[in-house]
């Protein structure tokens, strides 16, 4: 029986529910044209599971490393006593030229009178000893996890072999990345050893750091980031005026000072230009937090954590126009502290998986120096560049 | 396997997962490209093109409404970019009325002829009349799909009303004479 319809309600009412198979061979041609299953995606698993080892073995043998010289370097010193350590004295050479500005360290005998100056940095030293000391022990010790060097604990590790593997989906993403940075170091003018020793001004030198990053990508927006970096870094303290006047005297300078006086008061006379170098150097251990901002070809991301950082390296020396001298004894730097770090981390894409990253990071750090100086936080800015490959 | 699983899957080139998904949606997107092409085997071949986008896309998923409703918008936006790139369709601008009412006794008709009747259709009418009449889409956003005026999306609709009327009553006529 006819009636009459709106068109559109016929089409759609006969419409409604229709639903057709295709064809059986169908699926196999959508099937050839999908990209091939990679026979390399079954062994994948192992391929991250190795590199997690690798890097855990890599940090331990860092953390090991670092160990055995400051256990025989704290050692030394206690077992010697800081009186051996600390004490600057002049060459007994008689026949020595004016411009010659020895420093060494060596046993002195009991009745040389020493200044009060030099008594306060004698126990300051030994002040230092003793957090050194400390520190020492914990790294020796089970105390780890309060230094940050707990990888069972660290959730980057946290698919480790060696840990429990109960979480990190399969699909998240690694990435590693090779690091080069200049380091801008600055804030520590009025911790300088050269400023405690006179009142010269203090240049920080041009410093750079380098290293391994490796990251993991725990959600779409999150990822953690950890790796290893070397830092080398330097400060000139200009115009200290004790070397010169030891070399003037040409004697004992513990002889010639009269007893109160400071070491470097600047009362003595025919001082001249002398600078304090430092060279210094850490071994890092970022543990960071990276958040995505934007995504594909360029990629935004902000980045928040902390640093571990072992010292490797500090030498200071005295310099002048005619001499060198080496002042190593005087450490007044901590043999582990820390950093607060934040910073941007730029990711532009060359190819696919691979990506130029550059991370500009400020670094605040905490407890470099010894007590004397726990006012000062040395900070520093470095710009990381680099390769990114994730896999 | 839950359908979120099976997606995810998908998105790792998962062939199983794939497969699942092809047998849970390949009956209503087959006939997506069956009502969009003006032959079964066009229709066959914009069927597995729009299924190999919908594997290469589904990462892009944000799981926020329905899969079918994403993968059947994947599908005809698919089968769109193939007709927009070939479309030379001329605008028509006479008038024509919004409404057309036609005489039917629905014994008569057979989908199977109306879907004959839609691949009838000049590729635009065809497809601005599946958009606009059965997946209810606006002529706003038809118009921003095929790349064409708001008002060549009416006027193209209302053609093919026409022309489906005209050949329903044809049809009919011809039943009867029989």
């Amino acid at each position: 029986m006819r009636e009459t319809k709106n068109i559109d309600r016929l089409f759609q009412e006969k419409l409604k529910d229709f639903e057709k198979y295709p064809g059986q061979g169908a699926w196999s041609a959508i099937e050839k044209e999908l990209s091939p299953v990679s026979p390399k995606r079954r062994f994948r698993p192992w391929y991250r599971i190795a590199s997690i080892a690798a890097v855990f073995l890599l940090l331990m043998g860092v953390g090991y490393r670092y160990e055995i010289p400051n256990t025989d370097f704290f050692e030394k010193m206690l077992a010697n006593g800081p009186t051996e350590s600390v004490v600057v004295e002049t060459s007994p050479q008689e026949d020595s030229k004016p411009s010659n500005t020895l420093v060494e360290t060596a046993n002195i005998p009991e009745e040389i009178p020493v200044s009060s100056d030099i008594s306060t940095s004698i126990a300051a030293v030994q002040e230092v000893s003793d957090d050194l000391s400390e520190n020492n022990r914990l790294l020796k010790g089970q105390d780890r996890s309060d230094m940050g060097l707990d990888f069972a604990e660290n959730p980057l590790f946290s698919t480790s072999p060696f840990t429990a593997p109960k979480t990190a989906p399969l699909s998240n993403r690694f990435s590693v990345a090779t690091i080069f940075a200049p380091i801008y170091l600055s804030g520590v003018d009025n911790a300088s050893l050269g400023t405690q020793l006179g009142n010269g001004t203090v240049a920080t030198n041009l410093s750079y750091a380098y290293g391994l990053k490796v990251s993991y990508q725990l959600s779409k927006r999150i990822s953690f980031q950890s790796g290893i970096n070397l830092i080398n870094m330097g400060y000139t303290a200009n115009q200290v005026p004790f070397a010169a006047t030891m070399a003037s005297e040409g004697e004992p300078l513990t002889k010639s000072l009269p007893k109160n006086e400071s070491l470097v008061s600047g009362k003595t006379n025919n001082q001249s230009v002398t600078n304090l170098n430092r060279v210094f150097g850490y071994v890092e251990i970022p543990v960071e937090v990276k958040y995505h901002l934007t995504e594909g070809r360029l990629g935004i991301n902000l980045v928040g954590g902390f640093s571990t950082l072992l010292l490797n390296r500090d030498d200071i020396f005295l310099q002048n126009d005619f001499d060198k001298q080496d002042l190593n004894g005087l450490e007044t730097l901590r043999s582990v502290n820390f950093t607060g770090n934040i910073g941007l981390d730029v990711d532009y894409s060359i190819r696919k998986n691979l990506y130029l990253n550059i991370s500009p990071m400020f670094k605040l750090q905490t407890n470099a120096f010894s007590r004397n100086a726990d006012n000062v936080l040395p900070y520093y800015i470095g710009v990381y560049t680099g390769v990114n490959y994730q896999f | 396997m839950s359908l979120q699983k099976l997606i995810k899957q998908c998105a790792k080139n998962d062939r199983q997962a794939q497969q699942e998904i092809y047998h849970l949606y390949a009956g209503s997107l087959f006939s997506i490209c069956l009502k969009y092409s003006n032959n079964k085997q066009e229709a066959q071949d914009n069927f597995q093109d729009g299924f190999i986008t919908i594997f290469k896309k589904i990462g892009q998923f944000d799981f926020r409404g329905s899969f079918e409703g994403w993968a059947k918008r994947v599908m005809i936006n698919t089968v769109l970019l193939k007709y927009r790139k070939k479309s030379v369709l001329n605008i028509v601008t006479e008038d024509i009325p919004d409404e057309v009412i036609v005489e039917v006794d629905d014994e008569e008709i057979s989908l199977d002829f109306l879907l004959d009747l839609i691949r009838g259709l000049p590729e635009r009418y065809r497809l601005v009349f599946n958009l606009y009449v059965l997946d209810g889409y606006s002529h706003r956003e038809i118009a921003g799909m095929l790349k064409i005026a708001e008002g060549t999306s009416k006027s193209n609709l209302a053609r093919a009303r026409v022309i489906l009327r005209q050949q329903i009553e044809r049809y009919q006529t011809g039943q009867q004479s029989i």
